[in-house]
């Protein structure tokens, strides 16, 4: 094998880059691994950061992909702090910055992953205007979360409404705000969305659903945050929460297809020879019977890390099953498998009143996709009962005196 | 080194999991084919009960977010964590569950 002799760079070192690496080595790839961050913590977890970190539980650290002792065991060279200026992907080069020699590779795997979107707002400058994707956005923003503080979250996502949780645990007075009518819009189905509105205002946080923000006011520092209707919310803190965009700008120079992130194969091979992405960059062509998605999601970088590896290796990873996400507020654990905003009729399992829920958007007899509301265990056997495309009847889907499983040995 | 009461063997169907508490330790029992194992309860990733996951073929998955733990020397099998799950040595009793908290596999030597 002349593998040994090649050399893989990885550009970007968060979950996708440090678990492209990892899994290389786990696969048995014998050559060189180089893997770029333009951070300078070592790889780490980013769910903690709008949970853990915000509630000033744990730092950042303390969910590290990749220590330097696992970079020293799995013979990865990690370069912090470094910036990548533009690829040659015909001499299969890197240029870095100014002073330092370009670097080849055999193979290039992009993890560049994505940026929050940035409001055009007047007032999106002032201090005080947040955003959450880093470390250390998420240290800056847990420093100022003391009580009484008045938070404001633009944007009622994953992000937007995780933070609300964590600011209001803190004890700050929090406001929500919402363009959409619904919050989680992207997501999940409107009744499931109300059940998370219900979770939030029960625990004091308020939301606002379907307004419009005309800009953000203060001298230097946001004072209040100005909505079409000509009334104020008055603000500390302003955190945006209203969606990424892929970070492609090496990849667009470089006249690899891209569209708001690298278009990738199954395999995570791009229209470039020996160029991979992974992660929240990648756009996908096909998955999960949907055409043309971006995933900005755990499970998505975990997954496709390996595909890449799998791919660089000539040993295909398995077919993905549906996605999966989830969220944590407040002492409620969600989680979506397949796509949540799928056609079908809404079958509950359990009262959105308990606890533990199940729902599941049905059509044709299958399920299209499930939520389950503290109902992690159930998770296995509904994806497979989704996956396996079993039939099922919204009847028992419905029946709590009948465990799913049953459902899917029927089958 | 003592060996403290878990739980009736009765009490403990194969393929199970069940959650006990020994003193103020939160406990996971588990029964593969009719040999018993014992873990710590809480995830190692997020608060969780692995007691409320997922138990196959020797594996416990974390209710929350998928962590999958070998529930005999307590390693990472996949999951957003890397740190392993401790694991206490068990002895059987006239059809009593013994466990061991302290010594080789008891948390701090994971």
């Amino acid at each position: 094998m002349d593998g040994a002799q090649q050399r893989v760079v990885i550009v970007g070192a968060g979950q996708a880059g440090s678990r492209t690496a990892l899994a290389l080595r786990q696969e048995g790839w014998q050559g060189a691994i180089v893997l770029i961050g333009a951070e300078n913590e070592h790889p780490y977890e980013r769910p903690p950061l709008s949970k853990d970190v915000l509630q000033g539980r744990a730092l950042p650290g303390d969910a590290t992909i990749l220590s330097a002792e696992q970079c020293q065991d799995q013979g990865i060279e990690l370069r912090l702090g470094e910036e990548v200026r533009r690829i040659d992907p015909r001499a299969r080069r890197l240029h870095l910055h100014a002073g330092r020699a370009p670097l080849h590779y055999d193979h290039l795997v992009l993890a560049t992953g994505s940026r929050p979107r940035c409001l055009p707002l007047p007032g999106a400058g002032l201090d005080g205007v947040h955003v959450l994707r880093t470390a250390a956005d998420a240290l800056a923003i847990a420093a100022r979360l003391e009580g009484g503080m008045r938070v404001v979250l633009v944007g009622g996502g994953f992000i937007g409404l995780e933070a609300a949780a964590s600011a209001r645990l803190r004890g700050c007075r929090v406001t929500v705000l919402e363009t959409a009518p619904q919050l989680m819009a992207r997501v999940v189905a409107a009744p499931i969305a109300e059940r998370m509105m219900a979770l939030h205002r029960g625990r004091g946080v308020e939301i606002r659903t379907g307004v419009r923000i005309d800009g953000l006011e203060g001298l230097r520092e946001v004072r209040r945050v100005r909505l079409a209707d000509g009334s104020a919310v008055d603000a500390d803190i302003v955190i945006l929460g209203v969606g990424a965009l892929a970070n492609d700008g090496l990849p667009v120079s470089a006249g690899i297809r891209c569209a708001d992130g690298v278009i990738v194969d199954r395999y995570g091979r791009t229209s470039a020879p020996f160029v991979y992405a992974a992660g929240d960059l990648a756009r996908h062509e096909q998955l999960w019977g949907c055409g043309n998605v971006r995933l900005e999601s755990w499970e998505n970088a975990e997954l496709q890390a390996r595909e890449v590896a799998g791919a660089l290796l000539d040993r295909p990873a398995p077919e993905r099953g549906a996605p999966w996400f989830w969220t944590d507020q407040f002492d409620t654990n969600l989680q979506i498998i397949g796509f949540g905003r799928a056609r079908g009729e809404l079958v509950m399992r359990g009262s959105c009143d308990d606890r533990s829920w199940c729902a599941f958007l049905v059509s044709d007899g299958r399920i299209q996709s499930a939520v389950l509301h503290n109902a992690g265990r159930e998770r296995r056997v509904v994806a497979q009962l989704i996956e396996r495309r079993i039939s099922v009847s919204a009847r028992d889907l419905g029946d709590i005196g009948r465990p799913l499983r049953t459902l899917a040995a029927a089958a | 080194m003592t060996w403290q009461f878990a739980a009736h063997l009765t009490d403990l169907p194969p393929g199970e999991v069940r959650r006990v508490m020994i003193g103020d330790e939160p406990v996971a029992l588990y029964n593969v084919e009719g040999e018993i194992f014992a873990t710590h309860d809480i995830c190692t990733h997020a608060h969780a009960s692995l007691a409320d996951g997922y138990f196959e073929d020797g594996m416990i998955e974390c209710p929350l977010h998928q962590a999958v733990f070998d529930i005999r020397t307590g390693r990472v099998v996949s999951g957003p964590t890397s740190r392993n799950l401790p694991t206490y040595a068990v002895r059987i009793e006239d059809a009593r569950v013994l466990v061991q908290l302290s010594g080789p596999g008891a948390p701090g030597r994971a």
